[in-house]
C-alpha cells in the first residue's frame, strides 16, 4: 500500500516539475544584475517569480524592499500616491521578511555579500555584516515612515482643498444656474440667496483653509516639486466665469475668487437691495393709506394732490429690475392717488354752480384718459404677471398680494369701474342740467302771486305755463312760455336769479288762438327768445326777440321759415343769429322733415344765408370753430345740396359744415358714433370737441326719469 | 497500478483543472465564410465575428436581446486587406482592429455614426513600427491601449504592449514585463473592471498558443500569468474573449478541421471587480437630435483628460472604476459644455445608471438697451464683429420689445458688440465664447450714455443784474421727459445744466417775487447751441407789465385757441408762486372793426381769460378784466405786422401785498 502512494506522490511530483518548469531557468545571479541595472519593472517581476521557489532566500527580499524604496522616492507624490501607498505596504513586508531570514541565518549576509552590495551606502563598507544591513533597513525604514506619515497628511489637506474647491465650483454652477442675470440674483428673495451664499462661502472658507494648511504641511516637510503659490481670478462677467475647475498640480493655482464674489454679492444686496426693498414697502404703504383716505373723503377741494412718489426710487428699481412688476405696481398707486385726488376737485361737485360746463367737459375728458391710463397700467402689470418676476419679491407679494395678482387687478378694474361710472354719471347731471335744463327738483318761483315754473309743464293752464328754459354763463335761468288771458294767447320771458324773478316781459302774438311755441337762447348778455306762431293767414313763421339783462328789449328779427326752431346760435359780438329749423310737431323730435339752417345779420336784419336738406333725423346743436359753424345731426338719411345721400339702417351721427360766408362743406359722417344717439356736441376747445351721447335714444327728456336713463357716452375727438 | 492511474489521473485533473468547467461549443449562428476571431464588448452586448473567404474580410455584429440571446449575424464591414484581431471599445461605438494595408499590419480605428461605420483610419503613427502591430484591445476608461508586436526576429513572434493616452496622444508603447512576455504572446483581452487581462501565449514548455490570465496591480505590476487547463497541448487556442453575462471565457480552436468558436465557465475568481457603467444620449438641445460630441474623463485633481472619445451617433458609454471620483466634460468644437462630477462609490455589483447631456451651438444674448441718466428703453443700432477675423457677423438681432434684442451668437467666437445711436455715445462689449459654455442664456443691460452739451443758465435780476436763486424747469419738448431732479441755480444765479443733444427744451423759471421766464433750446444737429443762456427777469413791481402774443382766439370770437393753453398755465403757476399780488388783465385789438365792437371783443377776451385762470385756481377777487379795444396801440396799425403786435393780452400787476 505505501509503495502503491509513494508511486503516486513521485508521479505527482514529477507532474509538478513539468508544471513548474518555467521556473527553474531563472538564476538569481541574472535576476540581480537586471536589478542592478536599474531595470526594477522587470527585476521587480523576475524577483517575485524566484522567490516562489525559493521562499528563504533573504536578499530577494532585500532586493524587492528595495526596489520598493526606489519606487516609493521616484513616485510622484500627488499622482502615484496609491502606488506610493501600495509600495510602503509592500516594503515593510519584504524588508520584515528580508530581517528575519537574515536574523535566522547569520551567514546569510556573508554568503551573499555580493548581492548587497549594489547599494551605495553598504557598496562602501569593506566587508557587509548581516547588522549593516540590518542597519540599512532600518534607517530605510524609517525614512520611507516618515515620508509616507508626511505625506499621508500632505495629501489629506491637498486632497480635501481639491474636493473643497470641485464642490465649490459646482455650488456655484448650481447657484447661477436659477438665475439669468446677476440682477436676477440680487433680486432672489433672502431667504432663497443667502443660504446659498452661505454655503458657498464655506465651501470656499474651507478651501482656502485646507490650503493654508496644505502650504503650512508643505513648508513644513517639503515635497519636490510642489511649491505652487496661489492666484485668486476675480469673477467679473456673469455665466461665463467661475465655471470652470483648475488644475491643481500646476505651480500656480488658479482659484476663482468666490469670497470676493460673493461679498460683493453681499455687499450689493444688503446695501442696496434690502434698502431698496425696504423703501418699496414704505412707500407702498404709505400710498395704500393715501388711496384709502382719498376713497373715504367727501369733501370737495382743489387743494388735494396725488402722493409724491420720489423718482428716485423707480430709478432705485430700474436699476436692477427694468420694467419691474412692483415698479409698475407702485407708479399705478401713484398714478391712482392722483386720479382720486383729481377726482375731489370742485369741478365733480354736482352741488357747485360756479364752474362752466366746458370746464367741467375738460375735467371729465382728462380724467376719462386717467382712467383710461390706468387701466392700461393695469395690463402692463398683468403681463409681467409671471413666476420669475414674482419670485424676485416673494415676501413682499405674499404680504400684499396673497390671494394673486389677478385678483388684485380684478378688483382694481371694478374699483376703476365703478367710480368711473359715478363720475359719468356726475358729467350727465351736469350735462342735463346745464344743457337741457332738467329739472332735478321740480322748482318754481313766485311771481306776483302765481306760480312760474321753472321746468317746461305743458299740463297746466294758467297763468303762466313755461314751454322753455334756459341759463346763461352766470347760472341766471331764463323762463319763457305763454300765458292766456281772456282766451288770448301771448307770450312771456322772465329772467330767475338765486331764486327771484328779476323782470317778466310779455309779447303779444299775431293769432292769439293758436297756442305759439316758444323757445329761449340765453347767450352772455341776454336773452333771445324764438316765438314760433301763425299769422293771419295762418302761414306759420318764427319770431325773434332779443332782451338784454335788464330786460330791455333789443332787435326782432321775423323769419319765414315755417318749422319749429330745434337750435338758435346768437353771435352777440359779431350781431349773427344762426337758426336751424325742423319739422312743424314740438314735440316729433326725429321726423322726415328737412333741415333748414339760415343764417341773420340782426343789425341789417338782413339774411345772410339759407340752406335746407333732406333728413331723416334730428339736428343736435350747432358750434363754430374758427368761422365754421359746425350742426351735428342723428340720422338714418340725409342729403345734401349737391343730392349726395348718405344712409343706414340705424342712427348715425354726422355734421354739416357750413363757412361763416354759407358755403356748404361736404357732409361728414362720424364713424366713431356709429351705433350712438348724440344728444349733445360740446366744444372743449378750439380744437376738440367732445360728443355726448347714449346707446339709445332718451327723448323726451321730461318724461324718463333721469335714473333711467343709461349710461352717458363720452367720444372726444379732434377737430376734422 | 490502474488505482494508481486512476487516482494519478484524478490528481492531474485536478491540478489541471484550474477549478474550471467543461470546453462547449459556444452557441452562436455563423455566417458561411471562414471563421477567424471573435470579439465581445465589455457590457456583453455585443459581439464581432471575424471571417474570410478567399481574399475578403468580413466584419460581423450580433447584438444580445434582453434574454441573452444573441441576434442574426449582421455584416458591418467588409474589405480585401486582410485584417485581425477587432475589438469594441467601451460603448461600443468604436472598433479597433489592426490591418494590413501597407504591407504591415498597423492598429487602426473605425467609427459607429448613424450611416454605418467609417472605414479604418490609423490611431497613430506612434504606435507603428516596421513590423506588426495586432490584436489591440483598449482598456474600459479609454486610457491604455493594448496591443501585440512583432519585434523582426528571426521566427514571427509577438509580445505584449501597451501605451497611454496623455495630453491629447499616444505614448511611446512600452514591453509589458515578463512573465508576461515569457514566449510569443498576442491578443490582450480585458474584462470591464480593466485589471483582469487574458491574453495566448506559445512558451517553451507547450507545443501550442494556450490561454493565459494575469491580474493588474499597478501599470507595472501583474500577478504571475496562469496557464488555463482546458488549454489544448495540440491546437491553439486563440481569438480569447469574456463574456460578462455568461461568466465564461470564449476562445476559438479547430475542430474536426474546422474553427469554432468554443466556451469555459469561469469560477467567482474571474469575475471582474463591480464597476459603474454611465451611459446616456447627447442631444442637441434645441432640436433633440443626437449630437456629436467628445466626451473626456477628467483627472479631478489636473482636470486634464484621462480619457478622450468622440460619439457620432451621440450615444455614450463609460465605465468608470468603483472607489473613484471623475469629472465627465462633454463638449464639442463650436458647442457648449457640460460637465457631470462622478463620485463612485462601493459596489456590490456593476451599476448602470443613465445620464443624458443637452448641448448647443448658439448662445442667446439678450441686450436690454437704456438711457443711464433716465432708464428709459432705447431702440438702437448693433453690429456684431468676430474679433479674430475683424469681419461683420451676419447675425440680425431680433427686437422682442423696444430697447430688448436677442441676438443668437454660435458658440467658439470670440466676438465683439457694438451698439450705436443718434445722440448716444457708442457702446462696446467683448464677448469670448471660447471659454467653456454652460448656459445658453446670456443676459446684459446696457446702460447708453446720452451726449450731453453743456449749458450754463444765469439767472439774474434785469434791473440790478444779481444772480437770481430759483429753482428751474427743464422739460423735453420732443419727449415731454422732465428732469428728475429739482434744478436750482446757486447765490450767483448759475446752474449747469446737462442737457441731451438732438433734443429740443423748454426751460422755464418761475422765480418767487419775479416775472417768469420761458426759452426754447434747440440742441438739434443743425444748430449750433449756446454754452450760456442768460435769463432776465424782472422783478415785480405795481404797475409792471407783461405782453403775451401767444394768447390768441378764434377769429372774431372770444374762445381762447389752445396754443394759449401753455402760457396760461404757466401764468396759473406764476400765479400760485405769488399770492400776494393782484393783476389787471386786459385784452387789445388792432382797428379793423368798428370801435364798439373791438371794445366788446376785447373785453369778452379778458374775461375768458380770467375765466381759465379762475378754473385753474386763481381767486376772482385778485384778477380784474378789462377790454381796451383799438384804445391803446403799441405801434400804428398801419401794416398787417403792427397790427399783430396790436393784437395782445396784457398782464399788469396792480397790487402786490
Amino acid at each position: 500500500m505505501y509503495l502503491k502512494f509513494k508511486y503516486i506522490i513521485i508521479l505527482f511530483l514529477l507532474s509538478l516539475i513539468v508544471y513548474d518548469s518555467e521556473a527553474q531557468h531563472l538564476r538569481y545571479k541574472d535576476i540581480f544584475e537586471v536589478v542592478s541595472s536599474g531595470d526594477y519593472v522587470l527585476g521587480y517581476s523576475l524577483l517575485f517569480e524566484y522567490q516562489k521557489n525559493n521562499p528563504s532566500f533573504a536578499n530577494t527580499y532585500f532586493q524587492l524592499g528595495l526596489i520598493s524604496y526606489y519606487n516609493i522616492k521616484k513616485a510622484d507624490p500627488f499622482l502615484e500616491y496609491k502606488k506610493i501607498k501600495y509600495f510602503h505596504y509592500n516594503i515593510h513586508l519584504f524588508w520584515s521578511l528580508a530581517k528575519k531570514y537574515i536574523n535566522d541565518d547569520n551567514s546569510e549576509v556573508s554568503r551573499n555579500r555580493k548581492y548587497f552590495l549594489n547599494v551605495p551606502e553598504l557598496a562602501q563598507i569593506k566587508r557587509v555584516k548581516a547588522e549593516d544591513v540590518l542597519r540599512f533597513i532600518d534607517t530605510h525604514l524609517q525614512e520611507v515612515d516618515e515620508y509616507v506619515r508626511e505625506l499621508d497628511k500632505i495629501y489629506g489637506l491637498f486632497y480635501q482643498m481639491v474636493s473643497d474647491y470641485t464642490a465649490c465650483v459646482d455650488y456655484y454652477r448650481t447657484i447661477i444656474s436659477h438665475y439669468n442675470k446677476l440682477k436676477d440674483l440680487y433680486l432672489a428673495p433672502e431667504s432663497e440667496i443667502f443660504p446659498r451664499l452661505d454655503t458657498l462661502q464655506r465651501l470656499f472658507d474651507s478651501t482656502m483653509s485646507m490650503y493654508e494648511l496644505y502650504k503650512a504641511a508643505l513648508e513644513s516637510y517639503p515635497l519636490k516639486k510642489y511649491n505652487q503659490r496661489l492666484v485668486l481670478r476675480p469673477i467679473t462677467l456673469y455665466r461665463l466665469e467661475g465655471v470652470t475647475s483648475t488644475d491643481f498640480l500646476s505651480d500656480t493655482l488658479l482659484f476663482w475668487d468666490y469670497g470676493q464674489w460673493n461679498k460683493q454679492t453681499r455687499k450689493v444686496i444688503t446695501s442696496e437691495i434690502l434698502k431698496l426693498r425696504s423703501n418699496i414697502e414704505l412707500h407702498f404703504n404709505k400710498l395704500t393709506k393715501t388711496e384709502n383716505s382719498f376713497l373715504r373723503q367727501t369733501k370737495y377741494s382743489d387743494d388735494y394732490t396725488g402722493y409724491f412718489l420720489p423718482t428716485q426710487i423707480l430709478f432705485q428699481i430700474e436699476k436692477y429690475d427694468i420694467n419691474s412688476i412692483v415698479g409698475n405696481i407702485l407708479k399705478y398707486k401713484k398714478a391712482k392717488t392722483d386720479l382720486l385726488a383729481f377726482r375731489l376737485h370742485k369741478f365733480n361737485d354736482t352741488t357747485d354752480t360756479t364752474v362752466k360746463l366746458v370746464a367741467r367737459a375738460n375735467f371729465y375728458s382728462q380724467e376719462k384718459q386717467m382712467f383710461h391710463s390706468l387701466d392700461s397700467m393695469l395690463d402692463v402689470i398683468k403681463s409681467l404677471d409671471n413666476e420669475v418676476n414674482i419670485h424676485k419679491y416673494k415676501d413682499f407679494f405674499n404680504l400684499h398680494f396673497s390671494d394673486g395678482l389677478v385678483s388684485y387687478i380684478t378688483g382694481e378694474r371694478h374699483l376703476l369701474k365703478d367710480l368711473e361710472r359715478k363720475d359719468r354719471d356726475h358729467f350727465k347731471y351736469f350735462i342735463f342740467r346745464d344743457v337741457f335744463n332738467y329739472s332735478f327738483d321740480s322748482a318754481f318761483v313766485m311771481y306776483r302771486g302765481d306760480t312760474l315754473r321753472l321746468y317746461p309743464w305743458l299740463g297746466h293752464i294758467a297763468p303762466f305755463v313755461t314751454m322753455d328754459i334756459g341759463h346763461d354763463p352766470l347760472y341766471n335761468i331764463y323762463v319763457a312760455g305763454v300765458t292766456q288771458r281772456g282766451g288770448s294767447w301771448s307770450v312771456f320771458v322772465a329772467k330767475v336769479t338765486k331764486g327771484t324773478v328779476q323782470w317778466l316781459k310779455a309779447i303779444a302774438v299775431e293769432h292769439g288762438y293758436v297756442v305759439p311755441i316758444v323757445r329761449v337762447f340765453p347767450y352772455t348778455d341776454g336773452v333771445v327768445i324764438d316765438v314760433y306762431q301763425v299769422d293771419n293767414q295762418g302761414k306759420g313763421y318764427n319770431a325773434f326777440y332779443r332782451f338784454d339783462q335788464l330786460g330791455s328789449k333789443g332787435f326782432t328779427l321775423r323769419s319765414q321759415v315755417r318749422f319749429v326752431p330745434r337750435y338758435i346760435y346768437y353771435d352777440d359780438i359779431n350781431g349773427y343769429l344762426i337758426s336751424a329749423y325742423k319739422g312743424m310737431d314740438r314735440d316729433k323730435w326725429y321726423g322726415s322733415d328737412s333741415l333748414v339752417i339760415e343764417k341773420w345779420e340782426v343789425g341789417q336784419k338782413h339774411l345772410v344765408w339759407r340752406h335746407s336738406f333732406a333728413q331723416d333725423g334730428q339736428l343736435v346743436n350747432i358750434q363754430r370753430f374758427d368761422s365754421v359753424y359746425y350742426a351735428f345731426v342723428n340720422y338714418t338719411r340725409f342729403s345734401d345740396q349737391s343730392g349726395r345721400a348718405f344712409s343706414s339702417n340705424s342712427n348715425s351721427v354726422g355734421v354739416v359744415r357750413i363757412t361763416e360766408s354759407g358755403d356748404v362743406l361736404q357732409f361728414r359722417p362720424l364713424q366713431k358714433l356709429n351705433g350712438i344717439y348724440l344728444i349733445y356736441a360740446l366744444k372743449l376747445t378750439s380744437r376738440k370737441i367732445d360728443l355726448l351721447g347714449f346707446d339709445s335714444a332718451p327723448f323726451p327728456l321730461q318724461k324718463r326719469k333721469f335714473d333711467q336713463l343709461p349710461q352717458l357716452r363720452s367720444i372726444i375727438i379732434n377737430k376734422f | 497500478m490502474k488505482k494508481v492511474a486512476l487516482i494519478y489521473t484524478l490528481l492531474l485533473v485536478s491540478l489541471f483543472s484550474f477549478g474550471q468547467d467543461t470546453v462547449k461549443l459556444y452557441p452562436i449562428e455563423l455566417p458561411g465564410q471562414q471563421l477567424r476571431e471573435i470579439s465581445i464588448s465589455y457590457d456583453g452586448t455585443h459581439l464581432l465575428l471575424l471571417t474570410n473567404q478567399q481574399d475578403a474580410y468580413y466584419l460581423y455584429e450580433y447584438v444580445r436581446d434582453g434574454r441573452g440571446n444573441w441576434s442574426e449575424p449582421k455584416q458591418i464591414f467588409s474589405i480585401s486587406y486582410e485584417i485581425q484581431g477587432p475589438a469594441y471599445s467601451p460603448g461600443n461605438n468604436r472598433i479597433y482592429l489592426a490591418v494590413k494595408m501597407s504591407g504591415d499590419f498597423d492598429i487602426y480605428y473605425m467609427d459607429r455614426t448613424q450611416e454605418g461605420w467609417t472605414d479604418p483610419k490609423l490611431v497613430d503613427s506612434t504606435l507603428s513600427s516596421f513590423h506588426d502591430e495586432r490584436s489591440p484591445m483598449i482598456d474600459p476608461q479609454g486610457r491604455i491601449l493594448y496591443f501585440s508586436r512583432d519585434e523582426g526576429e528571426k521566427e514571427p513572434c509577438t509580445h505584449l504592449f501597451f501605451s497611454v493616452w496623455h495630453h491629447g496622444h499616444w505614448q511611446k508603447p512600452q514591453k509589458l514585463v515578463a512573465p508576461i512576455n515569457l514566449g510569443c504572446e498576442d491578443y490582450p483581452r480585458l474584462a470591464v473592471d480593466g485589471q483582469k487581462i487574458f491574453f495566448i501565449s506559445h512558451r517553451e514548455s507547450y507545443k501550442s498558443f494556450d490561454i493565459y490570465y494575469t491580474k493588474k496591480l499597478t501599470q507595472e505590476i501583474y500577478t504571475t500569468p496562469q496557464r488555463f487547463g482546458f488549454s489544448h497541448n495540440r491546437f491553439d487556442e486563440i481569438s480569447p474573449a469574456y463574456d460578462p453575462v455568461l461568466n465564461a471565457l470564449l476562445f476559438v480552436r479547430k475542430h474536426k478541421g474546422e474553427l469554432k468558436v468554443f466556451y469555459v465557465k469561469m469560477n467567482s475568481q474571474f469575475k471582474p471587480e463591480p464597476v459603474s457603467v454611465l451611459k446616456g444620449k447627447i442631444v442637441d438641445k434645441e432640436t433633440g437630435q443626437p449630437q456629436q460630441a467628445v466626451v473626456s474623463v477628467l483627472n479631478p485633481i489636473t482636470n486634464s483628460p484621462l480619457s478622450q472619445r468622440t460619439t457620432r451617433t451621440g450615444q455614450y458609454q463609460l465605465i468608470l472604476p468603483q472607489k473613484t471620483k471623475y469629472t465627465i466634460e462633454v463638449t464639442g468644437r463650436g458647442l457648449s459644455t457640460s460637465f457631470l462630477n462622478w463620485d463612485s462609490r462601493i459596489l456590490d455589483s456593476t451599476e448602470t445608471e443613465q445620464y443624458n447631456f443637452q448641448l448647443f451651438s448658439r448662445v442667446n444674448l439678450q441686450l436690454n438697451i437704456f438711457d443711464k441718466l433716465i432708464y428709459d428703453r432705447l431702440s438702437a443700432d448693433i453690429k456684431i464683429i468676430d474679433s479674430l477675423s475683424g469681419d461683420s457677423l451676419d447675425v440680425e438681432p431680433q427686437e422682442l420689445d423696444k430697447g430688448k434684442y436677442l441676438i443668437r451668437l454660435p458658440i467658439g467666437g470670440y466676438y465683439s458688440v457694438h451698439l450705436t445711436k443718434e445722440n448716444y455715445n457708442p457702446y462696446s462689449f467683448a464677448l469670448d465664447l471660447r471659454v467653456p459654455i454652460l448656459y445658453q442664456n446670456l443676459e446684459k443691460d446696457v446702460d447708453m450714455e446720452p451726449r450731453l452739451q453743456r449749458v450754463v443758465l444765469k439767472v439774474v435780476d434785469a434791473f440790478s443784474q444779481r444772480g437770481v436763486e430759483t429753482e428751474v424747469e427743464v422739460v423735453s419738448k420732443k419727449t415731454g421727459a422732465r428732469f428728475k431732479t429739482k434744478l436750482k441755480t446757486d447765490a450767483e444765479g448759475n446752474v449747469v445744466l446737462f442737457l441731451k443733444k438732438g433734443d429740443v427744451y423748454e426751460i422755464s423759471i418761475t422765480p418767487r417775487g419775479y416775472t417768469f421766464y420761458s426759452q426754447d433750446l434747440s440742441l438739434e444737429e443743425d444748430t449750433t447751441p449756446p454754452q450760456e443762456i442768460v435769463a432776465k427777469i424782472k422783478p415785480l413791481e405795481k404797475d409792471l407789465k407783461m405782453q403775451f402774443h401767444s394768447i390768441t382766439f378764434e377769429l372774431n370770437s372770444a374762445d381762447l385757441k389752445e396754443e394759449a393753453f401753455p402760457v396760461l398755465d404757466q401764468l396759473v403757476k406764476f400765479l400760485k408762486q405769488n399770492p400776494g399780488i393782484k393783476v389787471e388783465i386786459s385784452a387789445h385789438t388792432d382797428d379793423l372793426g368798428s370801435e364798439q365792437y373791438n371794445q366788446k371783443l376785447s373785453l369778452r377776451r379778458a374775461n375768458a381769460v380770467v375765466e381759465y385762470l379762475k378754473e385753474h385756481g386763481i381767486s376772482s377777487d385778485r384778477m380784474i378784466a378789462i377790454g381796451y379795444g383799438e384804445s391803446r396801440p403799441l405801434v400804428p396799425n398801419d401794416s398787417d405786422e403792427h397790427r399783430a403786435m396790436n393784437r395782445r393780452v396784457e398782464f399788469k400787476i396792480i397790487e402786490i401785498k
